[in-house]
């Protein structure tokens, strides 16, 4: 049990009442520092997928376990559990305009000016390669840059697991392999465990693990 | 989080700004107002504290003190009364001076001048009709010396002595003999206040109950702060106006927040959808929310403070209220405009607030 990260028994996802199934019924096992590219049609419920593992949603029904937690319970907020066992990457507007790339970082932290997390995200900063954009604003970064912030903001909490969603989806090929490598590298060197949305073959073929989805059911483990 | 609160503002200076103008007028004017209020009943005090005059007599009903009046038959009676020590008549009104048309000049005897609380610095007390005694600010003011001429409502009148009260209304500007003031402003035998001193052994209560028993109706008796607050309509009239006022801030300021906060809400509901993503709490959401709408509240309590003094202070410029009026900046009066800017804020920020916690994360991140 404690090297699996990821366990789903049947879940469900529904909204607007029932009337459109965004998973239906997906059972799952996911290793800890495994890398598992998740693929598949649009509105085929990867995100929604993604979303339920990151506890920013709840299952209608079926069981799910993540990090040791039971994410089905009913009762509390579960954000505490995304700032410590996990870290977001989204496709596009991933940062808080208002604040710098350092502070940007340190979000998930709940604290902007304390020294060890302070410490931590600068060197964060240092490894995606923008010590010295620490104090730009997003406007001021390419879109290549900002998708390193979140790397890093991503990283900041030591997190058990990283769910990035299409992260480099409005990328160029050429700024998406280099986010793409830092990503891999940094998921290697932390053995964190890595689930990444994509729609692109070469991304997945990546993976240590596909796992596709089609109208809300995974259809066959297929392995590399 | 204080520092994320006011990048938020400051985001939207011209939004922000807007919101705080709002208050702002609403805490001038409560500052400004309030003031007002404030240095007239400190004027009233001072008249009733005056000199050694247990307490003073006024018209009942009068709207301001300024507008009493009593007959000086009123005077001759109550000073025969045998435990009435001394009894007298002042007639306060304004008069046009060098450069003040509404000069504040009371006429009274030099006998009155202990009651009065009226001290000589220089020269004497008058003693014909067309000498004049000049309050030692307004002396320096005008600069004027005993022994020059001045002319008052166009009447010559020649300074004999400079002066200081106690109190006796302490922003005044000139004395002048009773009899000559009651005939330059064509009110004989009108006195504005009596001022009262009882004898040894007399309680001032009973003697105060004996005037406004005999005279029920038409005058009344004065000694302390309440009293004229419940006895002065103008003054009670201002502070209901100024009551009114903080209400009215509170209500369109409150909008105005609420409204400015809500915007602002909406149009960050993806961000606040990537920090509830990565940790925060739906109360750490609120609080940011509530922060960004108290402070704007603080600065316009700090901007309408500043708005509302300067404009008690030009209005006390004005000529016409020149010596009449001087505001008072009471410590309360500060506290008050602070509560309801803080108070503002936060009724502002309570609904935006509540919204922004509820937003879900998932959702919000569909959302581009
Ligand atoms: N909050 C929501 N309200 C209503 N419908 C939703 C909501 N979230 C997702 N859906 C629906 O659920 C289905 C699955 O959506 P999901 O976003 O998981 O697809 P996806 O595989 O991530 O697609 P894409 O590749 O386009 O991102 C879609 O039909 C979508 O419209
Ligand atoms: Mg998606």
């Amino acid at each position: 049990m404690s090297d699996r990260t990821v366990v789903a028994r049947d879940l469900v996802k529904t909204y607007e009442n029932g009337r459109t199934r965004a998973l239906d019924g997906v059972s799952l096992e996911i290793f800890s520092g495994e890398f598992v590219a998740i693929c598949g049609p649009s509105g085929s419920g990867k995100s929604t997928l993604l979303n339920l593992i990151g506890a920013l949603d709840r299952p209608d029904s079926g069981e799910l376990w993540v990090a040791g937690e039971d994410l089905t319970r009913s009762h509390g907020d579960f954000a505490g559990f995304r700032a410590r066992k996990v870290g977001f990457i989204f496709q596009l507007h991933n940062l808080i305009p208002s604040l710098t790339a350092l502070e940007n970082v340190l979000i998930p932290t709940l604290e902007l000016n304390r020294r060890d997390a302070h410490a931590r995200a600068r060197e964060l900063l240092e490894r995606v390669g923008l010590a010295d954009k620490a104090h730009r604003r997003p406007p001021e970064l390419s879109g290549g840059e900002r998708q390193r912030v979140a790397v890093a903001r991503a990283l900041v909490n030591n997190p058990e697991l990283i769910l990035a969603d299409e992260p480099t989806g409005s990328l160029d090929s050429k700024t998406e392999q280099a986010v793409l490598e830092l990503l891999r590298g940094l998921q290697s060197e932390r053995g964190v465990t890595l689930i990444l949305v994509t729609h692109d073959p070469r991304v997945a073929q990546s993976a240590d693990r596909v796992i596709e989805l089609v109208d809300g059911l995974v259809t066959a483990p297929v392995a590399f | 989080m204080a520092g994320l609160i006011l990048k938020n503002l400051w985001r939207q200076k011209v939004r922000s700004l807007l919101a705080v103008a709002g208050i702002s007028l609403g805490i001038a004017t409560i500052i400004a107002l309030g003031a007002i209020a404030d240095g007239m009943e400190h004027n009233l005090i001072a008249t009733l504290r005056s000199g050694k005059a247990d307490f003073s007599i006024g018209q009942a009903h009068a709207p301001m003190i300024v507008l009493s009046s009593v007959s000086e038959a009123r005077l001759y009676e109550i000073a025969r009364w045998p435990e009435v020590k001394q009894a007298v008549g002042a007639l306060v009104t304004f008069a046009s001076f060098p450069g003040n048309p509404y000069f504040l000049t009371i006429g009274i005897e030099p006998e009155a001048f202990e009651l009065g609380g009226v001290t000589l610095l220089e020269g004497r007390a008058f003693s014909a009709e067309d000498e004049v005694l000049l309050w030692k600010i307004a002396a320096s003011t005008l600069g004027i010396k005993p022994g020059d001429a001045i002319e008052i409502d166009l009447k010559k009148f020649r300074v004999v002595g400079v002066y200081e009260t106690g109190n006796l209304l302490e922003d005044g500007g000139a004395l002048l003999p009773l009899r000559a003031l009651q005939k330059l402003k064509s009110r004989p035998s009108e006195l504005t206040v009596i001022l009262v001193r009882v004898n040894e052994g007399v309680s001032v209560e009973e003697a105060m109950a004996r005037v406004e028993r005999e005279y029920a109706g038409s005058l009344i008796t004065l000694r302390s702060a309440e009293e004229f607050n419940k006895n002065y309509q103008s003054l009670s009239l201002v502070r209901a106006g100024s009551w009114l006022i903080s209400l009215l801030a509170l209500v369109i300021g409150g909008i105005g927040v609420m409204n400015t906060m809500i915007m602002s809400v909406f149009e960050r509901t993806r961000e606040i959808g990537i920090l509830r993503a990565v940790g925060w709490r739906r109360g750490r959401v609120l609080q940011m929310i509530l922060g960004e709408s108290l402070s704007l509240g603080a600065l316009a309590a700090c901007v309408g403070t500043l708005i509302g003094w300067g404009a008690a202070r030009a209005v006390t410029l004005l000529p016409q209220v020149r010596g009449l009026i001087s505001p008072v900046y009471a410590p309360d009066l500060f506290a008050q405009a602070v509560v309801i800017a803080l108070g503002v804020g936060l009724l502002g920020g309570l609904y935006p607030a509540y919204r922004a916690a509820k937003i879900s994360p998932q959702e919000a991140l569909r959302y581009e």
